[in-house]
């Protein structure tokens, strides 16, 4: 079992700069999971900790060794890949063997260790198949018991749940979690899916443009998130961008845009100017109230347990709410709707959070 | 529709059969008959021709030196060819264009261009009239081809089972014999198929580096086929037919692994 240190890790492609100086400590046995858009430099980070691309600059630290500069064979390391990478020409058992034979594990035990593993995933009755003959899952758990058998000191994920269809993907998440659990070592994980950061990790690392945007617990992210990049890109549907002004009006401060006019909460720095307010749709509500805006319904979107409604205000864009599915909204009645002002939160131009 | 169009190929597959097929039938049509004018079906057919071949020709030493020769090149081609497209095809070599560009012009080279010199350096290393000499020449003019179609079938591969297998604790060879090459065994199998085919077929160098018995191939020995007082047809189509065997036999025995091979897949798309 082992901590990872990442410091000023860099990593160039021509003049891109894939990974722009990212540092990363992540304890002993902790679940993080890096996310991102494609393009955002976290599968080059975790190709880096892995020892398959090398960095420009800065270091990698694995427990208390500085592996830089190691071979990917020497970092005591398990990584699922993206496309799961089962060998296609070895039986499932050869597949999970494979690494301990290159470790030259003696016979007995390489059977007595697939065996073993292939018990904890489940998979014992498929030894004998070819890998292309297995169903997604089967082929998912294969790739994890390759990974497993070598008893690593940290797993590394890249997107390893992204060709799974949806049902399976919410299982397998579960799955990897008790995973997680039953062996206490490190997990690094890599993925574009925000529901899958939000339900598997410890601590999220937000990655954009080769940078780390923000790193905390899942809800953290979501409630607090640093700017509003991660603002967007955490939630579905998206949280709702407004951009109006900050003004004053008496002794209040009120947010002025296309259509609405709510008050802040005080006491608030007064911010003047151009600014966009963000809300999620959980906190639109519909119903009159002393703030409440007139509004149009022009869409529904009924998820069963609750229902989004796009409700037209007078912006270009409709602002969505997310309503309980008890309450009967059709498409074109008038309802106006307020905003939970303790949960509004302000960006600036260039998307920095203003607090 | 159907049965016109199966009629068709049919056809067609007999137009291209026929020189096989007179070749057949010659060889099994009695020397007299032959002689005696144009006559398609033998009256008596009969294996005399194949019992001289074997008994009285330099055939057998020939099928011999070719078999050794051509699995040989093979062999060396398979080794060099596997070892250099897989760093063609995902090393960072410096000067890698101008390497590959000097590989695709190689195979723009004529062979009897090149004879001349070839010739003098066998003298000059002592390898005139020896299997070294042919395996050499034909293994070098089939490198480029190798490079060429190996390389895209690694390149084809996709990199993270190698990236596995590094992970997973082996070095590059490790890597390259134990993953890299029977992932890529379909494609292996057909670069060995049409080197072993062309190395059975060569006809310039393994005539002009070969003197004796010792190493003359099977068409140089079918070209240099022995007559006494008359050109022995029966015998020379029976020889033919022998040295068309084995590489028929090869790509049908192949095509079974490379059917078995393209029915693995282990990477999702």
């Amino acid at each position: 079992m082992a901590a990872v240190r990442l410091e000023g890790l860099t990593k160039l492609f021509a003049s891109t700069r894939a990974v722009d100086a990212i540092d990363l400590a992540v304890p002993d046995g902790e679940f993080v999971v890096l996310v991102g858009p494609s393009g955002c430099g976290k599968t080059t980070t975790l190709n880096m900790i892995a020892g398959l691309e090398t960095p420009t600059a800065g270091d990698i630290w694995i427990g208390e060794a500085r592996v830089t500069d190691w071979e990917p064979r020497d970092r005591n390391l398990g990584m699922v890949f993206q496309s799961l990478a089962l060998f296609p020409h070895l039986s499932v058992f050869d597949n999970i063997a494979f690494p301990l034979r290159i470790k030259k594990v003696p016979e007995a035990d390489v059977a007595a260790r697939v065996q073993a593993v292939a018990e904890t995933t489940r998979i014992a009755p498929l030894l004998r198949k070819r890998p292309a003959t297995l169903s997604g899952g089967e082929a998912q758990r294969v790739a994890l018991a390759r990974t497993i058998v070598v008893k690593p000191a940290v797993f590394l994920m890249d997107e390893p749940l992204s060709s799974l269809d949806a049902k399976l993907r919410v299982e397998m998440r579960t799955e990897l979690k008790r995973l997680h659990a039953q062996l206490s070592a490190t997990f690094i994980y890599v993925t574009h899916d925000q529901a899958e950061a939000m339900t598997m990790a410890d601590r999220i690392v937000v990655m954009h443009q080769g940078r780390i945007h923000q790193m905390g617990p899942p809800l953290q992210i979501y409630a607090d998130p640093a700017n509003r990049f991660v603002a967007g890109f955490f939630g579905v549907p998206a949280m709702n961008f407004l951009d109006g002004e900050v003004v004053a009006e008496g002794s209040d401060l009120r947010f002025s845009a296309a259509g609405l006019r709510p008050k802040l909460p005080a006491p608030r720095t007064a911010t003047r100017g151009p600014t966009t307010l963000g809300v999620r749709p959980e906190h639109v509500r519909l119903g009159d109230g002393a703030d409440a805006s007139p509004a149009t319904v022009s869409l529904i979107e009924p998820l069963g347990d609750e229902t989004l409604v796009f409700l037209d205000y007078g912006a270009p864009v409709s602002l969505v709410a997310k309503v309980d599915a008890e309450d009967k909204v059709a498409v074109g009645d008038r309802r106006p709707f307020t905003l939970r002002p303790d949960r509004l939160i302000f960006f600036d131009s260039a998307g920095g959070r203003l607090r | 529709m159907r049965p016109r169009r199966e009629l068709l190929v049919l056809l067609a597959l007999a137009v291209y059969a026929s020189p096989v097929a007179w070749q057949l039938l010659t060889s099994i049509t009695p020397s007299e008959e032959l002689q005696n004018g144009a006559r398609i079906w033998p009256s008596h057919p009969t294996l005399a021709s194949y019992h001289v071949v074997f008994t009285q020709s330099p055939l057998p030493r020939a099928l011999l030196n070719s078999a050794g020769i051509a699995l040989a090149t093979t062999a060396l081609a398979m080794v060099l060819g596997t070892l250099g497209a897989y760093a063609l095809a995902r090393l960072a070599i410096p000067g890698r264009r101008a390497l590959v560009l000097g590989i695709l012009l190689s195979t723009a080279l004529p062979a009897i261009a090149t004879v001349g010199p070839l010739y003098l350096m066998m003298r000059a290393l002592g390898l005139r009239d020896t299997w070294g000499a042919v395996i050499i020449a034909h293994t070098s003019f089939a490198l480029p081809l190798m490079l060429w179609l190996m390389a895209g079938f690694l390149r084809a591969l996709p990199r993270e089972l190698e990236e596995a297998a590094f992970v997973d604790g082996a070095g590059r060879l490790q890597a390259l014999r134990h993953v890299v090459v029977p992932a890529a065994a379909p494609g292996v199998a057909s670069a060995a198929v049409v080197t072993f085919l062309f190395s059975w077929n060569e006809f310039l160098f393994a005539y002009t580096f070969t003197a004796t018995e010792a190493s003359r191939t099977a068409p140089v020995a079918l070209a240099l086929f022995p007559g006494v007082f008359e050109v022995p047809w029966a015998d020379i189509a029976a020889a033919a037919v022998l040295t068309s065997a084995p590489p028929l036999l090869v790509v049908t025995l192949l095509q079974r692994a490379l059917v078995r091979g393209l029915l693995a897949g282990g990477v999702r798309e």
